[in-house]
């Protein structure tokens, strides 16, 4: 904090959130923004009128007679622009007062002693620094015992005046925090980035400013900054126990699916298996950045933001996830699943595959299998993307397919056909005729266009040298154009 | 379930209600020897019941003043009169004036007798009781044909002994001399507790006759089936209490009447217009009940220590400004309005389609005062003077009221920890340099609503 | 405000008496109309047994002429439970007279406002002697002290005094000790006495009284019992006494809560009254007391001070209605009706102006002259 500047008084809220008004009663306390400048100790209404703005007045005496004199000093409060109204507790303040102070907009106090609370506000408005410096270390000594993002967040936002915090990804997404803070609609912002436990930019904290003053800035910059190290620390902490978690379930689940007696390391893993199940895998859009291991603890604090009681566990390309439940649908869970995709929860372009329903153990491996499977096929269509096993049947086997291998020979052996101006109109054409069993007028159909057209296409696909009538070429044919039609890497 | 019956000059009028609901209305000419017209009406009810009823609450406000009215010579009906009875009052001095300032009163009082004596508000004697004068003064009241004496004593409300003083010394003088103790009714200020004291005495004997006759009636519905009776404040008491302070069910008539037009529109707190023939009468539900003061005249022109619903009564031709007051007043809400008797419910219907007025109307086939009484709940009602130390002190002796009433509310048959204060207000009574205070303490049964 | 279109009237018959009580309802916010009936009773049948009561003018009486304002001091209730017996101003009068060894030529009332307004017309029927149209007070204030008799510099005393058990009293003190003296009777007497007293001759009070007080109270009274709507009324008090609304709504709290929770919201002590305003605005005026309104704070502005009266009026009865007897919900008119102008100078704010019944306010006239 800079030394060659008079600290800006401190605001209303300060005085309540750190300073002697934090155990009054409050009225009218949307409207804390206001500064103090100074502590007046009111015994005579009179001396309201000669109060200069920005002070906050203390009702005693005569001025307190009564919750009309309370709300006779509101009045002139408003008149002369001050700050805010203390009064004794024993008058009752009743709900025709603090609709005043409402509509006046002036904050209403009532304490047990006001004189004893003159001399402690004085107090505080005389020495801002030392204030503000009391408000410093009180955050940076609760900072030191939490050890999570969230409670981190949580003492900025309950202890820090008119401040709104929150932790920020890279992306917008809301770690942790108030996501007000977040939201780009103006105000006073101020920024500090964090570093992940990898020392790299991470995410950023975002505070917003209720009131907004260069010193009271620095504050909360400081604050902030304060909180930085904490947060790296705890984001640490945490994902190292994930990725060690991860690590340890993966094997576990590889065993397990393998076919081997896992029951007792599953059961410590808090693992269930009797009972019918619903397997879920999730995978990284094909298109989108591939998943590394780093992704691992990401994925997993999200889906446990969402499924707090459910383990997910990686596996290769993907994480595994199931349901048990006597009830349990497919349909049901993929209905969950798909809502947890949302990007608004995920910071990555996440698909899903949900299996079959399956009892016991072999039937959760069947059903993580096909989830398998229905990923691989999902992860082709791209983010937030779910497909069930049961829906696509046998067309799951397709996800097997080595497809950008087939679409590089493809490109080769069908060169001829892929050389036409309107090779791709052709290669769907021909996928399309293939897919109907020869049929024109279902191929036309399901490309919704005439049949001529189709005939006409077929004629262009022959005069480019593919036989159409060949068993033996059939299922090449097939494959080729399935697989350049899936690789992306083909259109251009 | 629950059903309520009003007892007019020529006709009963019943209801069923459940809960919050209105199920059924029927209406049937009164014979006046026997009850089988009223069997008839509550069986007729007990038929629309698909479960059992447990009360049937009796309004006889109507039975009450044409009874009054006929002894006062006011009205020509086939209702029995009430029975003329002695007063006599007793005051440190005698007034310039002895007698009452009501006609009514008057007409119903066979002998007017003073005696020295009372207390002031304080509790402080103002002058020894003069026994001999009080028993001269019974005598002549018998003498005059009064077989029942009302005896208010001034600063009974604070100090009760003069009034039971002199009723152990009447007593033994006159065992056959019915007492009423203006106590007994409570209040303040020697003309109201007076004019309360002489027409629950005066009506002693009409109480009886028809207490009975509706306990019977309610019998033929089987015995589990409990006989009420409603008040003036919108509660009801049970048929011994009735039978000792009928004045009670004086002006039962107008509290039910708005109680039962609320619950009918559903509205907790509202004004109720109820439209007569000639006048339109404004009353306020607030929180449920009807709102209720004492000391007011109401329909017999004289002021009664009993509660009653605040009216404002105003001619038929100012209804539509009236109605636009209230509007004024509650934007949205101007009240609910109820035609109480088949001359009102052209204008209540006019009134109603005035949508810019925000009226809600009541079916004005249904008699919203028997509905009313069906709702009743016991009550109790405690109207006293006090002179106490401190604040500690008022506090202390408010409880004490309060838990008084709450006692009277289980001794009127409400279920046990039923009970809740409804208001309880201490007026600070002004002027007197010493902390005087008036109590108002009014309890009934049930959850608000 | 005396000079505000009143009537002369010559003399106060029994037809007069409900005027004269509804009227003096208007100047006594702690009673409003509360049932006197009793007592009204009692002066109906005085006025029917003796006649009318003569009303004279000052400026028509000699100015040796000897008067003693007659008045009740003490609590409603008590009047309430215990009508006066009506001979009570016999017994006063008859006791200042034989101190004072002369005959009283005239009575004028110590405030023509409230019970006292009907004390003094009855007083004068009773003793058959003329009432004069004047009063000390033009409205109710607690002491016997707060007059403009006192303002003026007439003694108070020699006074006489007579409890409702029929003692009677003679105390001869000054202004403070006399008030004092009496105050502590009081409990003794049963709640209230009626006294005699400021005995003062014609030319004495020809400075010191406010005029044409009675006929103004018969004036109010005449338009609240003709009534029947409410914008006349209004209008026709404005014209009369100058009345002005200071707002109307629904009374929403009454007193200090002394208890947050359960159903004693209700007041132990009513010393304000908080009404709620129908308009938009949402403001709310306090009304503030000790037995009688004395100040009313609007959104924490002094809008209206005693000696000023401040006065609710049921808005659908049209009646007044007392701070004894009024109820969270009522709808209500707040009027204020100017003091004489007496009243507004600074010894007359001093005596009786808010800062006299510990309101450390200035009085709204006072506040203007800043």
């Amino acid at each position: 904090m800079s030394r060659n500047r008079t600290p800006e008084p401190l605001s209303v809220a300060e005085l309540v959130h750190f300073g002697p008004l934090s155990s009054a009663r409050a009225f009218a306390a949307d409207h804390l923004d206001r500064q103090v400048s100074r502590v007046a100790l009111v015994s005579e209404l009179d001396q309201i009128r000669q109060c200069e703005p920005h002070a906050a007045l203390v009702l005693h005496g005569s001025a307190a007679l009564g919750a009309w004199a309370v709300e006779s000093a509101l009045r002139l409060a408003w008149e002369r622009n001050a700050s805010c109204v203390i009064a004794p507790a024993e008058i009752a303040v009743t709900s025709s007062t603090a609709q005043l102070a409402e509509r006046l907009r002036v904050p209403l106090f009532v304490v047990e002693d006001p004189a004893t609370h003159a001399l402690e506000l004085s107090a505080a408005v005389a020495d801002t620094e030392a204030a503000r410096a009391r408000l410093t270390a009180r955050c940076a000594v609760l900072f030191g015992e939490r050890s999570t993002v969230r409670d981190i967040l949580g003492v900025i936002n309950s202890e820090v005046p008119g401040v709104t915090a929150a932790l920020v990804a890279d992306d917008g997404y809301v770690i942790a925090g108030r996501s007000a803070a977040g939201r780009p609609d103006g105000g006073h912002r101020v920024r500090v980035p964090v570093p992940g436990p990898d020392g790299r930019p991470w995410a950023e904290l975002v505070a917003q400013l209720a009131a907004w003053s260069p010193s009271w800035v620095e504050t909360v910059e400081l604050i902030l900054r304060l909180a930085r190290a904490p947060l790296a620390a705890s984001v640490g902490r945490s994902w190292l126990a994930i990725a060690h978690q991860a690590a340890s379930e993966r094997l576990l689940l590889q065993t397990l699916l393998r076919g081997e007696d896992v029951t007792d390391p599953a059961r410590d893993a808090g693992w269930r298996l009797d009972g019918r199940h619903v397997a879920v895998v999730l995978r990284v859009a094909e298109r989108s950045v591939q998943a590394e291991d780093s992704t691992t603890p990401a994925v997993i604090v999200a889906w446990r933001e969402t499924f707090a009681h459910l383990p997910l566990v990686p596996v290769e390309d993907g994480w595994a996830a199931w349901w048990t439940d006597p009830e349990a649908e497919p349909e049901e869970v993929a209905a969950q699943v798909r809502d947890f995709l949302n990007p608004v929860r995920v910071p990555l372009e996440l698909t899903a595959g949900v299996g079959v329903a399956g009892e016991g153990v072999n039937g959760l491996r069947r059903s993580v299998a096909e989830a398998q499977l229905a990923s691989a096929v999902a992860s082709r269509i791209g983010g937030g993307a779910v497909e069930l096993f049961g829906e696509l049947g046998p067309r799951a086997v397709l996800a097997c397919l080595p497809v950008t291998e087939i679409a590089a020979a493809a490109q080769v052996a069908l060169e001829n056909l892929l050389g036409a101006p309107d090779a791709e109109v052709l290669i769907t054409a021909l996928a399309a005729l293939l897919d109907c069993a020869g049929s024109t007028g279902q191929a036309a159909a399901r490309l919704g266009v005439h049949r001529n057209t189709v005939l006409g296409r077929i004629e262009r696909i022959r005069a480019r040298g593919v036989d159409l009538d060949s068993p033996d070429q059939r299922l090449a044919l097939h494959l080729a154009c399935y697989s350049l039609l899936s690789s992306r890497g083909w259109r251009s | 379930m629950r059903i309520g019956v009003r007892l007019d000059v020529s006709r009963a009028h019943g209801a069923l209600v459940h809960d919050g609901r209105l199920l059924a209305t029927a209406s049937v000419p009164r014979s006046p020897s026997t009850g089988k017209h009223l069997v008839f009406l509550l069986r007729e009810l007990a038929d629309h019941a698909d479960s059992t009823v447990d009360s049937v609450t009796w309004d006889l406000s109507g039975a009450f003043e044409s009874s009054l009215r006929r002894a006062a010579g006011a009205q020509r009906t086939d209702a029995p009169p009430a029975r003329r009875v002695g007063a006599l009052r007793l005051l440190p001095r005698s007034p310039y004036t002895v007698g009452h300032p009501s006609p009514l009163i008057k007409s119903l009082v066979a002998h007017f007798g003073i005696a020295t004596g009372g207390h002031d508000l304080f509790g402080t004697e103002l002058a020894p009781v003069d026994l001999d004068a009080a028993i001269k003064q019974a005598a002549e009241a018998r003498a005059a044909g009064a077989t029942t004496l009302a005896v208010t004593a001034t600063g009974a409300p604070s100090r009760l002994t003069h009034e039971d003083t002199v009723a152990a010394r009447l007593t033994e003088e006159f065992p056959d001399l019915r007492l009423c103790l203006s106590h007994e009714v409570g209040g303040m200020g020697v003309l109201q507790r007076e004019a309360t004291t002489v027409v629950n005495a005066s009506l002693l004997d009409v109480a009886e006759e028809l207490v009975t006759k509706c306990e019977r009636v309610t019998g033929s519905l089987g015995n589990s089936v409990s006989c009420w009776f409603a008040t003036g404040d919108g509660g009801r008491i049970s048929p011994r209490r009735m039978r000792t302070l009928p004045v009670l069910g004086l002006n039962a008539f107008a509290s039910t009447a708005l109680l039962g037009a609320a619950r009918i529109s559903g509205m907790h707190d509202t004004a109720v217009l109820l439209i007569d023939t000639d006048t339109v009468s404004i009353g306020q539900v607030r929180d449920g009940l009807p709102h209720v003061e004492s000391d007011l005249r109401g329909e017999l022109g004289v002021r009664l220590a009993a509660p009653q619903a605040a009216l404002t009564v105003r001619t038929t031709d100012t209804a539509e400004r009236t109605a636009a007051l209230l509007a004024e007043q509650s934007p949205g809400n101007a009240g609910v309005i109820a035609a109480i008797s088949p001359g009102g419910r052209e204008l209540a219907e006019r009134l109603a389609t005035r949508t810019r007025l925000g009226l809600t109307t009541v079916d004005s086939d249904c008699d919203v005062s028997a509905a009313g009484s069906a709702w009743t709940e016991p009550s109790a009602w405690l109207d006293l003077v006090v002179t106490v130390g401190s604040t500690e002190d008022l506090h202390r002796q408010q409880s004490l009221v309060e838990q008084r009433a709450l006692t009277m509310v289980a001794a009127n048959g409400a279920p046990p920890d039923s009970g809740r204060i409804i208001r309880s207000v201490a007026t600070p009574l002004g002027f007197l340099w010493s902390d005087v205070y008036r109590l108002h303490v009014w309890a009934t049964s049930g959850t608000p609503g | 405000m005396g000079d505000v279109g009143h009537t002369r009237v010559n003399e106060i018959t029994v037809e007069d008496l409900p005027a004269l009580v509804a009227g003096s309802s208007l100047l006594c916010s702690a009673a409003g109309d509360a049932s006197f009936d009793g007592y009204c009773e009692i002066v109906a049948e005085l006025l029917r047994n003796r006649g009318s009561v003569r009303l004279v003018e000052l400026d028509s009486m000699p100015d040796d002429a000897l008067c003693a304002a007659i008045g009740v001091m003490g609590g409603f209730a008590p009047m309430v439970e215990l009508p006066p017996s009506g001979d009570e101003a016999v017994l006063a009068v008859r006791a200042l007279e034989d101190r004072l060894g002369r005959k009283l030529d005239a009575l004028v009332a110590l405030n023509a406002a409230g019970p006292n307004a009907v004390f003094a017309v009855a007083a004068a029927a009773v003793l058959d002697l003329p009432l004069v149209n004047c009063d000390g007070m033009g409205r109710v204030l607690p002491l016997i002290s707060q007059t403009t008799y006192a303002l003026d510099g007439m003694p108070i005393g020699p006074l006489s005094a007579v409890s409702l058990a029929g003692d009677v009293l003679v105390l001869d003190s000054g202004l403070h000790r006399s008030d004092l003296l009496l105050r502590a009777t009081m409990q003794a007497a049963g709640g209230w006495m009626l006294c005699a007293m400021y005995p003062a001759t014609v030319s004495r009070l020809r400075t010191a009284a406010i005029p044409h007080a009675t006929s103004r109270v018969l004036e109010v009274g005449r338009h609240l019992t003709s009534a029947t709507e409410r914008g006349a009324l209004l209008d026709g008090l404005a014209r009369a006494v100058g009345a002005r609304v200071v707002g109307s709504g629904r009374i929403v709290e009454l007193g200090h809560a002394t208890r947050t929770i359960g159903p004693r919201h209700y007041p132990a002590v009513p010393t304000s009254v908080v009404v709620q305003e129908y308009a938009d605005t949402g403001r709310m005026i306090r009304l503030e007391g000790q037995s009688e309104l004395l100040v009313a704070v609007i959104d924490g502005v002094v809008a209206a001070a005693v000696p000023d009266v401040l006065c609710l009026i049921d808005r659908h009865d049209l009646r007044v209605v007392g701070v004894e007897t009024v109820a969270v919900g009522d709808h209500v008119d707040v009027l204020v009706v100017p003091a004489d102008a007496r009243w507004h100078s600074k010894a007359g704010l001093t005596l009786a102006g808010p800062r006299a019944f510990g309101f450390p306010v200035r009085h709204p006239r006072e506040e203007a002259q800043r």
